[in-house]
């Protein structure tokens, strides 16, 4: 096969401790491969002398596909009449910003040096559609994460006192047949609680009709992904998204977990405190403060950029809850098959409101404050936040503190003056972003031959030409290789190629069918067997070639 | 020699929206007998015997590479080609969309008058909706617009309304049926199952009927003391059990709102269904989803950005209902070839258009004046596998190839017509 050199880049890997060193890089049928020493025959040298190279960037947390983007794609035609992208015989036309179709989802996101992307809330029922719709989504890897917590069958086992054996097991039984990565849990009891009329749900309050707190909710599932050996841990949207005062709320799921790895997502929406005269303000400190000194806790943010865009979540309970901001006003519900549920609601978050240029600035705070980049992930909770392609302007605000004080002179100038932003005199270097990117996504998830350069690693490798202006330089990459082949040549894509499903396979007991069969044939509306999405039907069209994780069980 | 015999279970059906997935069916060589659960028309379909059937150029017997060839040539020709019908799984939505974008092509199915009425307000002010499961569940009140769903989808009563365990108790919930609409044929309420109450009014005076029962929900005091031919007693009645009900569910079929303005009447449901949130659940079902109509416009939607009458005639996708609908296309003389698709049933072309055309469908299928091209394909779910939405457009399911078969899937033949004029520009 093909050997290919990358001759004289900057290495940027955090994973095994290089930072910028020049070093060439040689791939060989997809991988990295060792220096073949002196007068190896080299089929193809890349001149990178001086760029700075990097692994694929991985983004943890991204809506890409599934029911709710759909919807959402269906409801905001205003998008793709702004937005289209013609087709050019290499790719398929398409389009939208906020709410982009499959394919050019892949584009864009290879087009930028993402060569891997996560979607974050596949509702059980829903993950065949999901994983059609990532099959439709070219040149990046993925994976889904499967949203319970709000099911009926997790709600009556804990409400009849299940065994954590008997939990764990239904966990792994169902990670395998919605063909997931990882574990999501949505304001956990909250979406069931709705489906109830209940139209909140504290950590200690039982749950209508179940009894069951979404606190118990929390430990039994941390536990369980935590005994049945799967890396990520419980990737936790807190009870209480977007409500003042919800810091408080974070704090406490914090400790629901009891120690126990825990991922909160999109935190920027849950670090609200009710100070102030409007009664909303920063808790960006405190929760920064909790999270430096537990180790057990990662984050994402959920920053917020300027502008239109959709908000679609699993949450209905508080998706219901602003509908009143919907803008354009239209906004949708649905309860979904004693599973989950979900919400879109679309929403312009405007510089000169008060609130929504205070979330700007609490998502930096939490970026900023937050001291191990280990822990935290750039994400925007596309397309919650902000589309993913603002994350080169998020990098710039990150690494450039005269940027980012210039900007902060353009929000509401309350908000701005609530902040503790103007103060932070953190800038991040190129390792650190590496970290949050890349490194520390990659190893969060378990993709142990991603996010890094060593050899061996998958080849999925950005290639950057340094510039001052980091927006610029994260935007436009010179190079971007896909399992060693070359797909986009500055920030254009050049070739398209498939990437892998990732998804773990944890040991469970398969007893746990027995009564899944009864319950599907009593209750549901389709079998077990036909819920199933098997690796038979993942791999048929040779699109989603599947990448099986090794789970580390804690307990027997 | 007696033909092999197998039992296949828990076989999803493909023949309405509802798309349950409990029977058993029986394959005896190349034939199929339903055994257990279904319906008349599963029934009918599932086991509609296997014919024989060759690709046709004008109506004369050909092979499939001749007819591939030729319908390549039509495509090839033309202008605006509009691919129709539609009624075929996933993946051959998948293969018709990536031919349009290429070529330039419009599509839309046969069932996108009724999907527009829904969809529609999806797009303008949004709505409450709920799933199969859920209905099945937690539902103690059914209101229904319009006909009893017997005819359009069989089982809906049997599988969502009338369980005998719900999650919320292990005997069967008490539940309430209300049914705003034409009386049965037969004068009779529902024919079979349980009991309804019964307010009778024309199909088209529903908007009226939906209009007063929304302002009762609201507490505004009605003048009259009939609407639309119904007591207004009877309305005033509805609305209290609906503002009582702890999980009402709106079910109607768009495909029966065959009145002009019928999306204002969907607007209005979801206008009261919204009212109604503010103290208590209630959620819209929209019966729809026959021939994979969900599915074939999620598939639109997730590819193109836009749902179906969807055109790529410019490059990029552009869509509007009004003007990619394939009845105007057709009768403006604005498409200049057809590629009209019918995997699921046996059916007759239903447009007699004087453009050159592609059938690409069961071959029961009937016509007056045979096409340019005709190519048999198998039905998936019987002669190959696939997968489909059902009508809440949440599941999606896997078909089954119960039998063996000769006949290519819509995704083979449309592919193979897609390779032929990709081979062609690089020639
Ligand atoms: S009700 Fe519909 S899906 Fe169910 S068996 Fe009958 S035709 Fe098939
Ligand atoms: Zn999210």
């Amino acid at each position: 096969m093909t050997l290919v050199k990358l001759a004289g880049g900057r290495i940027v890997d955090p994973a095994n401790g290089r930072n910028g060193d020049a070093a060439d890089l040689y791939l060989r049928d997809g991988v990295i491969v060792p220096d073949p020493g002196p007068g190896a025959a080299i089929d193809e040298t890349v001149d990178i002398t001086g760029k700075i190279v990097m692994a694929g960037a991985i983004d943890i947390h991204s809506h890409i596909g599934g029911g709710k983007i759909n919807i959402a794609r269906m409801m905001m035609i205003e998008d793709h009449r702004k937005h289209a992208d013609a087709g050019d015989g290499l790719r398929r036309s398409g389009g939208g910003l906020y709410t982009p179709t499959t394919f050019v989802t892949g584009y864009r996101y290879a087009a930028m040096g993402y060569t891997a992307a996560f979607e974050p809330a596949m509702v059980p029922a829903n993950a065949r559609h999901a994983h059609a719709e990532l099959a439709d989504t070219p040149m990046i890897d993925k994976g889904c994460y499967a949203m319970l917590g709000s099911d009926d069958f997790l709600l009556r086992m804990l409400a009849n006192g299940a065994e954590q054996q008997a939990i764990n097991d239904y966990v792994g039984w169902m990670l395998q047949a919605t063909q997931s990565v990882a574990l999501k849990v949505v304001n956990p009891g909250g979406i069931n609680a709705f489906k109830f009329n209940a139209r909140n749900l504290g950590l200690d309050t039982p749950s209508p009709h179940y009894g069951v707190t979404p606190r118990r909710i929390v430990a039994a599932l941390a536990r369980a992904v935590n005994e049945l050996g799967i890396c990520h841990p419980v990737h936790l949207h807190c009870n209480d998204l977007g409500v003042p005062g919800n810091w408080e709320t974070t704090v406490g799921t914090i400790d629901a977990a009891e120690g126990l790895p825990l991922h909160l997502t999109h935190l920027q929406f849950h670090s609200y405190g009710t100070e102030g005269d409007r009664k909303f303000s920063s808790a960006a400190a405190q929760l920064a403060e909790v999270i430096n000194r537990t180790p057990s806790v990662s984050v994402d943010i959920g920053q917020i950029i300027f502008g239109q865009t959709v908000t679609a979540s699993g949450d209905t309970m508080i998706q219901y809850r602003n509908h009143r901001h919907a803008h354009p006003k239209k906004w949708m519900c649905m309860d979904i098959e004693c599973d989950a549920g979900c919400g879109v609601v679309p929403f312009r978050y405007r510089d000169e409101n008060f609130v929504n240029a205070l979330q700007w600035a609490i998502g930096l705070e939490l970026l900023l404050l937050v001291e191990d980049p280990w822990r935290v992930f750039l994400t925007t909770d596309h397309p919650n936040g902000a589309p993913f392609t603002v994350y080169p302007h998020l990098i710039r605000l990150l690494m450039d503190r005269g940027f980012r004080r210039d900007m902060l002179k353009t929000i509401n100038k309350h908000a701005a003056a609530a902040s503790t932003l103007g103060g932070i005199e953190r800038e991040y270097s190129l390792y650190e972003i590496a970290i949050l990117t890349r490194a520390a996504p990659a190893r969060s998830l378990g993709l142990l031959d991603r996010g890094h350069l060593g050899v061996g690693a998958v080849a999925d490798i950005t290639v950057y030409t340094e510039r001052e202006n980091r927006e610029a330089m994260f935007a436009r990459p010179d190079y971007v290789f896909k399992d060693g082949r070359l797909i986009a040549r500055n920030g254009e894509v050049t070739d398209i190629v498939w990437g892998a499903t990732h998804v773990v396979r944890p040991e469970f007991d398969q007893g746990i069918e027995g009564p899944l069969e009864d319950y599907f044939n009593r209750f549901q509306t389709v079998r077990l067997g036909n819920f199933r999405v098997t690796d038979d039907e993942m791999e048929d069209e040779g699109r989603s070639r599947l990448v099986r994780h090794p789970c580390r069980r804690t307990t027997p | 020699m007696a033909a092999e015999r197998t039992l296949w279970r828990d076989v999803v059906c493909p023949f309405c929206g509802l798309a349950c997935d409990d029977l058993a069916i029986e394959r005896e060589g190349d034939r199929l007998s339903v055994r257990e659960a279904g319906c008349a028309r599963s029934r009918a379909q599932f086991e509609r015997p296997q014919r024989e059937a060759e690709p046709q150029i004008d109506g004369n017997a050909t092979d499939l590479a001749s007819a591939v060839a030729r319908a390549a040539d039509l495509l090839q020709d033309s202008r605006l080609p509009l691919f129709a019908g539609l009624a075929t799984d996933v993946d051959g939505m998948r293969a018709v969309m990536q031919l349009a974008d290429r070529i330039g092509g419009v599509v839309d199915h046969a069932g996108s008058d009724a999907l527009f009425r829904n969809l529609r307000i999806l797009q303008d002010s949004g709505w409450i909706t709920t799933t199969l499961s859920e209905v099945r569940n937690r539902m103690d009140l059914l209101l229904i617009v319009g006909h009893w769903p017997e005819e359009a989808f069989p089982r809906f009563i049997e599988r969502c309304v009338e369980p005998e365990q719900t999650l919320s108790s292990d005997a069967p919930l008490v539940r309430q049926i209300v049914r705003v609409g034409p009386p049965a044929p037969d004068g009779s309420a529902a024919k079979s199952g349980p009991p309804v109450l019964e307010l009778p009014c024309a199909i088209e005076r529903l908007p009226e009927a939906v209009a007063a029962l929304r302002c009762l929900v609201n507490e505004q005091q009605l003048a009259a003391s009939e609407v639309a031919g119904i007591p207004v007693a009877g309305l005033r009645e509805l609305a209290e059990r609906l503002r009582s009900a702890r999980y009402g569910v709106i079910a109607w079929a768009a495909a029966d709102l065959t009145f002009a303005g019928a999306e204002l009447t969907v607007q209005a449901l979801s206008a009261l269904v919204q009212d109604l949130n503010r103290t208590t659940r209630c959620a819209l079902l929209p019966l729809t989803g026959t021939d994979n109509l969900i599915g074939v416009n999620q598939v639109c939607t997730w590819q193109s950005g836009y749902p179906l009458r969807t055109g790529f005639g410019r490059g990029i996708p552009e869509h509007d209902l009004h003007l990619f609908s394939a009845q105007r296309l057709l009768d403006t003389g604005e498409a200049d070839a057809l590629v009209w698709i019918s995997a699921f049933r046996e059916a007759s072309l239903p447009v007699a258009s004087g453009v050159p055309t592609v059938v690409i469908a069961t071959p029961g299928t009937t016509w007056t004046n045979p096409p340019a091209v005709f190519i048999p394909v198998g039905t998936p779910g019987m002669d190959h596998k696939g997968s489909l939405f059902r009508m809440d457009s949440v599941v999606m399911l896997r078909l089954a190839a119960l039998r063996d078969s000769p006949l290519p899937s819509v995704a083979t033949a449309i592919s193979q017509i897609d390779a032929a004029l990709a081979a062609r520009k690089e020639a």
